[in-house]
């Protein structure tokens, strides 16, 4: 036991690719004969995780993640852009590290196609890439058919921001740009969805920016549900700093009960529409129903949920063998569509990928979420759950762990957690 | 003993030979580790205010997570989620992060 297991995973890595990282062009197809072939698609939380992840269990496993995009703005943090407290640069990232620190091959294109049978991955580039097994970590799409008067077009002028990027910095430069005095609304979305707490930080970041730049302004959420994520937190939160449930609220929240059931954006006329309400706006915020991204649905891999069906130990679909699905696109409740739970769901996937190559027992899986909300720059709050197996094989919550924070916990300590979650989650997933 | 000692040392591939011995325990070290990275960075090394793990003495992690998991201290999240492990889960992944360099 002189060596400590870091070295001795370095050591083999260098055993097996012959060479420094100055090589990793060639090294996962040497490496790739003893290990196997993996190929991942999609490099946000799920897919980028589960890349370094399994090159950290098996550097002899050959892994290519095919990403469409060179860099990655992450939706976790773009919230505090539109509060003021990130810029776009500090929540977007590089594949670099991925590459230069463990040895994982990366193929900027877009997937066209997956051929369960044969085990190929098609690129729009013209390339075919052959896998032993496959992670699918596609992400998101919107059910634009479920609203009228919304599509992609529209979202160019009515952003939707729930993919972070230049949608993010569409809605910034939209706050910015309005006068005091204004409104603006979100459109919540219906369950499932990605970031249960998502629009509720959103709230809490934009009227942070208004209550210090525009102070007679305010946010409206219109909600399809009846309840949402944290909602006594968020609510006890607006309270102490927005003047929640007073004639001077900044913000205001339309629940199902209340007619929150938007169905249609009228992008003429600014504004959105449920059967009993009417909202005009200056700056709207419509995020749209969501299902699993298109691949998934091309490749077989939906149900009729427009989600991922899954194993529950190993994350492989139960519609094509050989497959994984992990992240926002799989059924994994009750673990939430997060980037934590798909960092943790890749974790899982990658000890299966691993032990299915190797043609061992996958060890037993365990799962951990944790979301922190910023609600204002110094008041932070928590959800956490730890999940297992359960007998039947589905995931379940662990009786008696997790929760959100209690009427006590610091606000102040858990802004700071918030913070540095952030920076070691993406480094996680990341570097 | 030996065999705690043997799965923590040893990491993933002898938790893998190990597990027909395990039968029924919970998860190993190393798969509960790997979770608590979101917060606590790779390998728990901390890139915030959140405390690092790494390389910290068992016994001592064993007990924190422990006074966490009795409500003995208070934190803010850790309470919450000590309370999904059950004590040798709790022992695995001290070793876990002790002996990582």
């Amino acid at each position: 036991m002189s060596i400590s297991r870091r070295e001795f995973i370095r050591l083999l890595g260098a055993a097996g690719l012959g060479a420094g990282t100055g090589l990793f062009g060639m090294a996962p197809a040497m490496a790739g004969k003893n290990g196997g072939q993996v190929v991942i698609i999609g490099g946000g939380f799920g897919g980028a995780t589960a890349a370094k992840y399994i090159r950290k269990l098996d550097p002899t496993i050959s892994v290519t993640l095919v990403e469409a995009n060179k860099t990655y703005a992450t939706c976790p943090g773009s919230n505090w852009v539109l509060g003021g407290m990130r810029t776009m640069g500090d929540i977007t990232f590089s594949y670099d590290k991925l590459v230069s620190q463990h040895g994982v091959k990366i193929v900027n294109d877009l997937v066209t196609g997956i051929d369960a049978a044969a085990k190929t991955v098609s690129l729009k580039g013209g390339d075919k890439l052959s896998y032993d097994r496959l992670v699918v970590s596609p992400g998101i799409d919107f059910r634009w058919d479920m609203v009228e008067g919304y599509d992609a077009t529209v979202a160019e002028t009515i952003p939707h921001a729930w993919k972070a990027g230049p949608q993010t910095e569409l809605l910034l430069k939209q706050l910015k740009d309005m006068k005091d005095g204004g409104t603006v609304a979100i459109a919540a979305p219906p369950n499932p969805f990605r970031c249960p707490p998502g629009p509720y930080e959103r709230a809490s970041m934009i009227a942070n920016y208004l209550k210090q730049s525009k102070p007679k302004s305010k946010v409206v959420i219109l909600d399809p549900k009846s309840k949402f994520s944290k909602q006594g937190l968020f609510e006890g939160g607006w309270k102490e700093l927005y003047g929640y449930g007073t004639d001077k609220a900044m913000i205001e929240w339309i629940g199902q009960d209340k007619g929150g059931d938007w169905k249609r954006i009228d992008a003429k006329n600014m504004s959105v529409h449920s059967e009993f309400v009417d909202l005009k706006a200056d700056v709207i915020n419509a995020i749209p129903p969501q299902k699993a991204a298109a691949i998934a649905a091309s490749a077989g891999l939906t149900d009729d949920s427009g989600w991922c069906p899954v194993d529950g130990k190993t994350f492989e679909s139960k519609l094509h063998p050989g497959i994984h699905v992990i992240g926002d696109a799989s059924i994994a409740d009750p673990l939430p569509k997060s980037g934590y739970a798909a960092n943790s769901e890749a974790k899982v996937c990658a000890f299966a990928v691993v032990s299915m190559l190797k043609g061992v027992d996958v060890p037993t899986p365990t799962w951990v979420n944790t979301c922190y909300s910023l609600v204002g720059p110094r008041y932070g709050i928590s959800v956490a759950m730890v999940y297992e197996l359960t007998a039947d094989g589905k995931i379940g919550k662990v009786e008696g762990s997790g929760g959100v924070s209690g009427p006590d916990t610091s606000r102040r300590k858990e802004a700071s957690y918030a913070e540095s979650w952030y920076d070691n989650i993406v480094y996680d997933t990341f570097a | 003993m030996k065999l705690k000692q043997l799965l923590g040392y040893s990491g993933f591939t002898v938790c893998l030979l190990a597990a027909p011995l395990a039968l029924g325990a919970g998860a190993s070290g190393e798969a509960i580790g790997f979770t608590c990275a979101g917060c606590h960075g790779t390998d728990g090394e901390s890139q915030g205010s959140v405390p690092s793990l790494k390389g910290e003495d068992a016994e001592t992690l064993k007990e924190m997570l422990m006074d966490y998991k009795t409500d003995k201290d208070e934190g803010t999240v850790m309470n919450r989620i000590a309370k999904g492990y059950s004590d040798e889960e709790i022992a695995a992944v001290a070793e876990y992060f002790s002996q990582l360099k």
